[in-house]
């Protein structure tokens, strides 16, 4: 019942959290009553029908991801209640289902029943292996537990991630190499490591102005970063994306649509999706959502040449030249020539051999290098 | 007197901001039948959107109205409003010149405030018949005897006789076209004489060009009459004539005693001053009107483009609105921080505020404004004097021998309880106190000698905050005084932002400065490198804060494929740089400019 129709990612949001992490700006609500909770699921499954009623005619699924929010917070037959709903509403052809989880809510009962209903992976937000640098996070978790849940998940037979971060407050170069080796020696199949971002309105944004926080300076900051990629590879993970890296064969299959310019779609409160060539994204806010307030449909001044930029620079291999063609029927070097031979001497920019993608540099300044592209459009 | 001129009556409506003036002027419109309830629009006569908004009055409306008095007399009443604000007070007298009488409204809970007298004073100066009027009537605070009383206490006039009305129930309205009526003199002026007829206002329509609203006081003038300016001496040939009723409506002529417009194909308000005094170009007469003087700003400020505003569209919207507005003054002037602007001069800082909001809400301009400053006088070594507008272009102080500073009087009015944290704020703002009386047993008359730029900056919000809003400023000019004013820079990551400079008193300096570096840290956003902010005084820095650094310079992680947030940031930060200010290395958002200048009290 897939042929004929075209593959599509399918992003489900569960925006609950036992505790908001004080550099989290995502969506996502801490101490939310059950009635919410179950108010919300419903809502959830209703728009998976209705979304269906749209695309499922043309598209089949075939990577699921559910993220939040801290989606293992729900009990185990919402999730079956969910998976229902997909499978009721679209076609179904998995290659990937991951799941997001605490390690504080990861348990093996759970681990077990996520695989019963098809889970073929988890993604476990370890963040770090030092308890204080975990305490300044805000995480609800310590060390311990979460080499517990990344080896309990590894045992249960399920593809495994490790989210960790850089660039933290009390973080050393040492403590840091330190949680990526301990991590590595837990074998999960595949490791990001995102650096922390001070995101306005979050606690750490206003302390970190204020003075209150103090974190790794730039030059540290980006140490770390080369150290994980040099460490990782020695440990026969490749970096395929700026902050992600993975053991052959097991890189994420539903991220690199986002990389690839490949249809998703995103349910749930502030998901998002680009079906189509076409962007929207639900209402953030949990009661808009609630009240079933359309998704509203995201323009962007540099259109989707730059969102090509934008998402395939990411991508270690950046993207063929011939792609870019296929896609807009124009030649990269026609839309982007003088930008990107200036960054190209700058030696922020690869163009050889037919591709285009980020030099080492280039992913130290990945910011200005897409500012200087963007501006072009 | 001829006979027409029996049945005119040309009269303003006096009062403290808020105590129903508008509201009472429309009730007489309506009630004259000369707009009908339909058309009309509450406070028909503050036409600009931004007064009507703001319930003051600021430009000046003219309505002839058509009553018919209980004596069975048809008569013409010449509605000349005027504006309620301090900033307005020369645009008022020349208002009240062109009138025999003058309502004065009074609110019946409020009673005698420091703007009330002051219009009773400038009413008075003209020789003007006073109709003490009590307002808000409907209110269940009103205390009209007590009103009463404190009016004959304070201002000497009797009200004995006050209609007791509620403009906003449209109570006893009638009460005051009889005593307008009854009380107002009727205009007298030779018809036969020479034309002499005073600019009470002006305005600039897009069709007529400057349409002069006058008061004939001698003589008469017709279309086809040439005209002649008697300060300006500026000739023009007449177009219309015409009377507000209340709509433009053209006559054959208008006559002495008359109030109506004229236009004349006149092109800049500034060719037609308030106060000038018309004649007819071929018969003159001898002497001109009395009163006449060219308005002088009292507040100046700097108004530049953003990056993204071209200058010339900037400069024809001041001349746009300079066109209307006798009273706003600029000229080009460049800052090394923000380029080519203007430098503007205005009456008072709410004119400031009125011209700025107007050209972005009007114009749609982005401007960014820099502190207000006002006129400080040096005095060379040579003893020769220079006026100096910019703050920035105060020289060292070795090159002049001292500075003077403007001084105001400034009356407040406010309950006797209030009384101490006023005198501590005026103590505060380096004002002295002259005298203190009490008006009634609770009400007090205070007499201050103030530096005006201590009132230009928020000093009538901090006392309305401090009085729960009874209390009621009133200032003038008064004269120049030597003082011990230093020039405070700002600068950011070590360079100078001239467009930040200002002038504050040695004493206040420190303050000053740690408050707007204060300010200036809350709303500059951190660079990928640190940016100190620095207040001194010549080579000296006497406060600091810095900025801290945040580099952004990789993107970790987009969100469950949320593309367009992050991208938008970095598109915005394209966008973004429009509205920053760039200074040096250092980007400024235009909030800033107005940060420093709000001071708050608790600070």
């Amino acid at each position: 019942m897939t042929t004929n129709k075209k593959p599509l990612g399918l992003y489900i949001h569960i925006p609950f959290c036992a505790r908001k992490c004080r550099y989290c700006d995502f969506a996502s609500y801490a101490g939310c009553d059950e009635q919410t909770k179950e108010a919300y699921v419903d809502r959830l499954c209703a728009e998976l029908r209705e979304k269906a009623y749209v695309y499922g005619r043309e598209y089949y699924v075939d990577t699921i991801f559910i993220g939040g929010g801290t989606p293992t917070l729900l009990d185990i037959s919402v999730f079956e209640r969910i998976t229902e709903a997909v499978n009721a509403s679209f076609a179904c052809s998995l290659r990937e289902f991951s799941v997001e989880c605490n390690p504080e809510s990861a348990e093996r009962n759970k681990l077990k029943a996520l695989k019963d209903i098809e889970v073929t992976r988890v993604s476990v937000g370890v963040q770090s292996l030092n308890d204080d640098v975990l305490r300044k996070l805000g995480r609800i978790h310590d060390a311990q537990r979460a080499v517990e849940a990344l080896r309990v998940a590894g045992e249960t037979g399920l593809d495994v991630n490790a989210d960790l971060m850089f660039g933290l407050p009390g973080q050393s170069i040492e403590i840091w190499k330190d949680t990526l080796r301990r991590t590595i020696s837990e074998k999960p199949s595949h490791i990001s490591f995102y650096s922390l971002q001070l995101e306005e309105g979050t606690p750490f944004f206003d302390d970190y102005r204020a003075g209150f926080l103090e974190l790794p300076i730039w030059e540290e900051n980006r140490r770390m970063y080369r150290e994980a990629v040099a460490i990782l590879r020695e440990a026969g993970y490749l970096r395929y994306e700026i902050s992600n890296a993975a053991i052959e064969g097991k890189q994420c299959l539903h991220n690199l649509k986002y990389w690839r310019m490949e249809d998703y779609l995103g349910v749930g409160a502030a998901a998002h999706s680009f079906v189509g060539r076409r962007r929207f994204s639900n209402p953030s806010d949990l009661n808009a959502y609630l009240a079933a307030k359309p998704a509203r449909r995201e323009e962007s001044a540099s259109g989707l040449k730059g969102d090509f930029i934008f998402t395939c620079l990411r991508l270690t291999e950046g993207f063929a030249e011939s792609s870019y063609r296929d896609y807009f029927g124009s030649a990269f070097t026609d839309d982007f020539g003088l930008a990107a031979a200036a960054l190209k001497k700058d030696g922020l920019l690869s163009v050889s051999g037919g591709r285009v993608f980020l030099t080492e540099r280039g992913v130290d300044n990945t910011n200005p290098v897409m500012e200087r592209l963007l501006e072009v459009l | 007197m001829k006979d027409n001129q029996k049945h005119i009556r040309n009269f303003s409506i006096i009062a403290h901001i808020d105590h129903g003036k508008s509201t009472l002027a429309d009730r007489l419109i309506e009630s004259t039948g000369a707009v009908s309830h339909r058309d009309m629009k509450a406070q028909f006569l503050d036409n600009m959107d931004l007064e009507r908004e703001r319930g003051i009055t600021i430009k000046l409306q003219t309505t002839r109205l058509v009553y018919n008095a209980k004596d069975g007399g048809e008569y013409i009443l010449n509605l000349i409003d005027t504006p309620g604000h301090v900033d307005f007070n020369y645009e008022v007298s020349r208002s009240l010149a062109a009138c025999e009488g003058a309502v004065l409204v009074v609110d019946a809970t409020q009673g005698v405030e420091a703007q009330t007298l002051a219009n009773v004073y400038l009413a008075l100066d003209e020789n003007l018949e006073i109709l003490p009027v009590i307002n808000k009537m409907d209110l269940p605070s009103a205390r009209p005897d007590e009103v009463k009383q404190e009016i004959e206490d304070v201002i000497g006039l009797d009200a004995s006789e006050a209609p007791l009305i509620s403009a906003k129930e449209g109570l006893n309205i009638v009460d005051v076209l009889e005593e307008i009526v009854a009380k107002v003199p009727a205009p007298d002026g030779d018809p036969e004489a020479p034309l002499k007829a005073l600019i009470f206002d002006s305005y600039y329509d897009n069709y007529k060009g400057v349409v002069i609203y006058t008061r004939i006081f001698d003589g008469s003038v017709k279309a086809g009459d040439e005209i002649k300016m008697m300060n300006t001496g500026a000739v023009y040939d007449v177009i219309e004539v015409g009377v507000n009723a209340p709509y433009h409506t053209p006559v054959s002529e208008l006559s002495a005693g008359e109030v109506g417009y004229i236009s004349a194909s006149i092109k800049q308000v500034r060719d037609a001053r308030v106060g000038d005094t018309i004649t007819n170009a071929a018969r003159p007469a001898k002497e001109k009107l009395p009163g006449y003087r060219k308005v002088q700003p009292m507040v100046y400020c700097g108004i530049y483009p953003t990056p993204d505003e071209k200058y010339e569209a900037v400069k024809d919207c001041l001349e746009k609105l300079q066109v209307n507005d006798a009273a706003f003054v600029f000229e080009p002037e460049t800052s090394q921080a923000l380029g080519y602007g203007f430098r503007c001069g205005f009456l008072g800082l709410l004119h400031m505020e009125i011209i700025v909001e107007r050209l972005d809400r009007e114009f749609d301009l982005d401007i960014i404004t820099t502190s207000p400053s006002v006129i400080y006088k040096l005095v060379m070594p040579d003893g020769s004097e220079r006026m100096i507008e910019n703050p920035s272009n105060l020289p060292a102080p070795t090159e002049y021998a001292h500075i003077e500073e403007p001084m105001v009087n400034a009356d407040i009015m406010l309950p006797k309880e209030y009384v101490g944290p006023i005198m501590a704020l005026c103590q505060d703002r380096r004002g002295v106190m002259k005298k203190m009386e009490y008006i009634t047993e609770d009400r007090v008359n205070l007499h201050y000698d103030m530096p005006l730029n201590e009132v230009i900056y928020d000093f009538f919000d901090a006392l309305k905050s401090k009085t729960r809003g009874y209390g009621s400023l009133d200032y003038e000019f008064d004269r120049y005084e030597k003082s011990n004013l230093v020039k405070l820079d700002i600068m950011l990551n070590r360079e100078l932002v001239d467009a930040f400079s200002m002038i504050v008193h040695e004493s206040k300096a420190y303050t000053r400065a740690r408050f707007v570096c204060e300010k200036l840290k809350g709303v500059i956003p951190m660079h990928q490198f640190e940016v100190p902010i620095q207040a001194a005084i010549g080579q000296k820095v006497i406060a600091r804060e810095t900025v801290r650094a945040y580099r952004k310079d990789v993107l970790a992680k987009c969100y469950g494929g949320d593309i367009s947030r992050k991208k938008k940031l970095l598109e915005k930060q394209k966008e973004g740089k429009k509205r920053m200010r760039q200074f040096g290395s250092v980007e400024v958002p235009q909030e800033a400019f107005t940060a420093v200048l709000k001071y708050d009290d608790d600070k």
